[in-house]
């Protein structure tokens, strides 16, 4: 313990006589303060003009349901005893559930704590999805909220701490640690400190701990320091564990660089020769494997584009009846017609769903039916459907033909998601072939940015959009006008972000492989230093 | 140059061959290079014409639906309303640029307009950008690093060895012996990158039969960029190969810089460009939409019907000669379209200011310079991504206005057929001629240049200080 304490003070005063030492926390404070600045100013704006642009879908609704609350009370005092049956008067759709797309609130991906340091595929993916119709493929993006950013942009990424971690820290980390003991050997300098009561191992043990000190010192106190500056929320999604894993992650992956370094130090080779060899291993593990990898995932498991999807849709639109809306209501009257065949087959097989026949006890307000005459009405002729409102039988056809379209398409829609999860497992299980690959999904999915984080968000709005569907279609059938009591019952989404618990159960097997491989080239590294002394 | 001194850079540029392919590192780091050249441009052929044909053939089927969906009113129809698919370029299969992220057909449809749909970046891998594997990539960000291994040793080593004094004794003129290493270091490049470059543009231009003179002219351009941004990289590499000290310093300094051309600037650019010109973030626009939505009023139908009934001096509504319906649909989409025109023109102009101020970025990394330029004439950049944006927002405009107008006048009003959806012409987008892309792409062609004259003067200084 001895000989290393001494060698330890030694190499640390080199270390900061020659100037290394100060350069390298100059260039890490520059990188790091950047990177956590670039990635909170984005997250910031995002999050600043999401709360507003919330707040002002909000108030949209709620103009609607004040306007609701005011027709409302005009049919409860007795002075409103008839509206038509359809009609686009704002006055009016605040009542109507089949216009339950005025009512609907975006449903949104809250960013977590720690998204600016990881903004992964944050950038990528649809901020805001207003669920229109079923299927996780088919919801339409909040209008105009398609594109976050400048594609140019997002093509290039961004300079965020895990890119910093991902592609600087490894540099450091080589150009600190090629010449551990190549100069000396060349120099014969090492023979003669190693004839001194010291072994070679131990030589090197304080020269790597040393820079792993500095290194690791700097890049933990700068990446804390400058979280705290940009004023993390810590009360959120147990920030302060999930940000210890992130430090503890990124330290196993600078430690896997320097057992490498000491792999290649220990191979006798001179310095240029050590620096060429580490460069190649960051050009390898860092660039062209995780390339590679990514390129034979999209070749071996290739997800069809979703114009194939959208193609599939549109051919069950045709096949369905294009006019919901007039000629399919119209099509009711004929029993043998498409759409009668669709709602038979839809009420059997959702045996709750009922029409209700209206005027319904405790409705004061009765629906005035179009007239017969008018030609472009969307008036039924047959006696089964002639007394029923246009409310319930436009819905009727709606969900009956939505049921029919989700069937048809299904085949193409099972065959993307069975691709997109072949895909994505095969490149989760290749990632142990690269650490970058592991430490980048081990960081995104900490900040909750990354393609799993996305999925689930998605399958969240699916299950909502459902229940959201359901709510307005079991009063639309019901021939029931919203009220404004309605409105605090309206399932909004929630977006609830994944456990940290969680989180480690997936990626138990990043972790640990994450925590092994430093340990491997270290130990690897020391035993061949015991086999080439000098 | 006399013809004496041929002889003599023959000699040196074969010595410079010899060297290199004897040299494992640089055989594998070529072996490596070609074959991800090779990976990448087999695949991304493969996908141009997967994604070519399975537009054209899906933007036929959309017609056929548009013409044959059978009776109906024409708002509904508009409701159902057309994809619009972008066309694939031939160089796309090189540089697909910013075409993952933002997708390459949008649904026009009634009411309300709207950018791109699905991204493709949405279902793939997640990937840190750098990883897409095009053969762009390859040739900006990989091939400057296979001529920085081959050339950082050229001078330096010589040095090492201590036969460049050698060499200077023997009378060799300094500029010979520059042209000599130079061709010597290209040689062996030239030697991995043709075959590949005559197969790849063989391949385009046989599938480029309708817009041949087009293609060759792009192929052309591109060429020549790309040779220029190669002989870039090497008069830098040589020129730090004349300047160092140690073969070691050489490779590190031109490693440095190989990492912020290619890494670091695109990223600062980028950040840069959005802090001159804010992105109006996704919800700054959708918050745009819906203040203006609530702002604009649209006529009721009870305005609409005393309008009509002063205009046309009659009694009551029957005896108007136009539809009431259609009219309200006319009056609804101008404010629309003024609202959705509104907030478009302000993404689309943020973007083209951002891509001016990378444009200018180029002149501190040229393979910024080189990126834009490719992108533009692959048909791949923000740029020609506008000029389809803005061709379909009037192929829309002119879609619903037709419809509804004939709603409004053609009377009686009541469900159409074939006849009316004849009346919209099929969607027929031309991408922008190469001039245009070549005017939106000066900054870029001027940093090109920029560089090429600062590498060749930086190398002819340092060959005169050194020699």
């Amino acid at each position: 313990v001895k000989p290393l304490r001494a060698l330890f003070r030694l190499e640390w005063r080199n270390l900061w006589s020659d100037g290394t030492a100060a350069t390298i926390l100059l260039m890490l404070a520059v990188s790091i303060l950047y990177a956590v600045f670039t990635g909170a100013h984005f997250i910031r704006s995002q999050e600043s003009t999401l709360q507003t642009f919330l707040a002002i879908e909000k108030h949209e609704v709620d103009i609607r349901r004040e306007q609701n609350i005011t027709t409302t009370a005009l049919i409860d005092q007795g002075k409103l005893t008839e509206i038509a049956e359809w009609s686009n008067d704002p006055k009016i759709t605040p009542l109507w559930p089949s216009w339950d797309f005025q009512l609907q609130r975006s449903a949104v991906q809250r960013f977590s704590a720690l998204a600016f340091l990881a903004i992964g595929q944050s950038d990528v993916y649809p901020p805001g999805l207003k669920p229109y119709s079923p299927g996780r493929y088919f919801k339409e993006t909040v209008v105009s909220v398609e594109q976050a950013e400048n594609p140019a942009k997002m093509m290039t990424g961004h300079f965020d701490l895990a890119f910093a971690m991902l592609y600087l820290l490894p540099l450091f980390v080589i150009g600190v640690s090629y010449d551990l003991i190549a100069s000396e050997r060349e120099s014969g300098l090492l023979a003669l400190i190693i004839s001194q009561p010291v072994s070679l191992r131990t030589v090197v043990l304080a020269r790597v701990l040393v820079r792993t000190l500095l290194l690791l010192g700097a890049v933990l106190t700068f990446s804390i320091g400058a979280t705290a500056l940009n004023a993390m929320d810590w009360r959120h999604d147990q920030a302060p564990v999930r940000f210890a894993l992130w430090l503890s992650a990124i330290c196993a992956y600078a430690l896997f660089w320097f057992g490498l370094a000491i792999v290649v130090n220990a191979r006798g080779k001179g310095p240029a020769s050590n620096a060429m060899i580490l460069a190649s291993c960051w050009l390898v593990l860092v660039l062209l494997l995780p390339a590679a990898i990514r390129f034979g995932a999209t070749s071996m498991f290739p997800v069809p584009p979703r114009s194939e999807l959208r193609n599939a849709k549109r051919d069950a639109i045709m096949q369905t009846g294009v006019d919901l809306w007039e000629q399919g209501v119209k099509e009711l009257d004929d029993p043998d017609s498409r759409t009668s065949r669709l709602v038979n087959e839809f009420l059997a097989e959702n045996p709750n769903l009922n029409l209700a026949e209206p005027p319904l006890d405790g409705q004061e307000v009765r629906f005035r039916l179009f007239d017969y005459s008018e030609p472009e009405n969307v008036r039924n002729r047959s006696q089964k459907w002639r007394n029923v409102p246009y409310l319930q039988r436009f819905e009727l056809v709606n969900a009956a033909r939505t049921a029919a379209i989700e069937k048809m398409i299904k085949p193409a829609q099972d065959h993307f998601d069975r691709q997109y999860r072949r895909q994505h497992s095969f490149f989760a299980m290749a990632s142990y072939l690269s650490p970058q690959m592991l430490l980048e999904r081990v960081l995104t999915n900490l900040s909750g940015t990354n393609a799993e984080q996305h999925d689930r968000f998605l399958e969240q709005v699916e299950t909502q959009h459902r229940a959201w569907k359901l709510f307005f279609l079991q009063r639309s059938l019901a021939a029931r006008l919203l009220r404004p009591e309605d409105f605090d019952r309206f399932p909004y989404f929630k977006y609830e972000p994944q456990e940290i618990e969680d989180i480690v159960n997936r990626l138990w097997g990043a972790l640990a492989a994450l925590a092994l491989m430093p340990i491997f080239t270290i130990a690897t590294g020391f035993v061949l230093l015991g086999k080439h002394s000098t | 140059m006399g013809t004496g001194a041929w002889p003599i850079i023959r000699t040196i540029a074969r010595k410079e061959w010899v060297e290199m392919m004897r040299d494992a590192r640089f055989r594998w780091a070529s072996g490596v290079t070609l074959t991800i050249l090779a990976a990448s441009l087999i695949s991304g052929w493969h996908q141009f014409s997967e994604m070519r044909d399975l537009h054209e053939r899906a933007q036929r089927e959309e017609r056929d639906r548009w013409l044959n969906k059978g009776v109906m009113n024409g708002h509904p129809a508009m409701h159902f309303g057309v994809f619009v698919y972008k066309p694939y370029l031939p160089l796309s299969s090189l540089d697909d640029g910013i075409a993952p992220y933002v997708g390459s057909y949008m649904l026009l449809e009634a009411h309300e307009q709207k950018l791109f749909q699905d991204k493709p970046a949405e279902d793939r891998v997640p990937m840190r950008r750098i990883g897409e594997m095009t053969a762009a990539v390859c040739l900006q960000v990989f091939m400057p690093l296979l001529i920085i291994l081959a050339g950082f040793s050229c001078f330096v080593e010589e040095r090492e060895r201590g036969t460049w004094h050698q060499l200077l004794s023997l009378g060799i003129a300094p500029r010979d012996l520059c042209i000599g290493k130079a061709i010597g270091v290209t040689l062996p490049l030239m030697f991995i990158l043709t075959p590949g470059a005559v197969l790849g543009a063989l391949a385009i231009l046989l599938h480029s039969a309708t817009h041949l003179d087009d293609t060759s002219m792009r192929l052309a351009v591109l060429a020549g960029t790309y040779v220029l941004y190669f002989l870039t990289v090497l008069g830098v590499t040589l020129t730090a190969s004349l300047l160092a000290h140690s073969s070691r310093q050489a490779l590190l300094a031109l490693l440095i810089l190989w990492f912020v051309n290619c890494l670091m600037i695109p990223r600062l650019a980028t950040d840069l460009a959005g802090r001159l010109y804010p992105d109006p973030t996704s919800f700054n626009i959708a918050e745009q939409v819906i203040k203006d939505r609530l702002s604009s009023h649209i006529k009721t139908m009870p305005e609409i019907e005393r309008e009509l009934i002063a205009q046309y001096k009659v009694k009551s509504l029957a005896d108007v000669p136009v539809n009431i319906e259609g009219i309200y649909l006319l009056d609804e989409q101008r404010v629309n379209d003024r609202i959705y025109n509104r907030a478009l023109n302000t993404v689309y102009s943020t973007y083209i200011n951002q891509d001016r101020v990378i444009q200018v970025a180029g002149l501190i990394a040229p393979m910024l310079a080189v990126q834009s330029i490719s992108m533009g004439l692959a048909g791949a950049d923000v740029g020609t991504h506008r000029d389809f944006a803005e061709y379909a927002r009037h192929y829309r405009t002119q879609m619903e206005t037709i419809l509804n107008e004939d709603s409004a006048y053609h009377l009686p009003p009541g469900p159409r057929g074939r006849e009316l959806w004849e009346k919209i012409p099929p969607f027929d987008y031309q991408p922008p001629a190469i001039r245009v892309v070549l005017g939106t792409s000066g900054l870029s062609f001027a940093a090109l240049v920029f560089w090429a004259a600062l590498a060749a003067m930086a190398l002819q200084r340092a060959a005169l200080r050194t020699l």
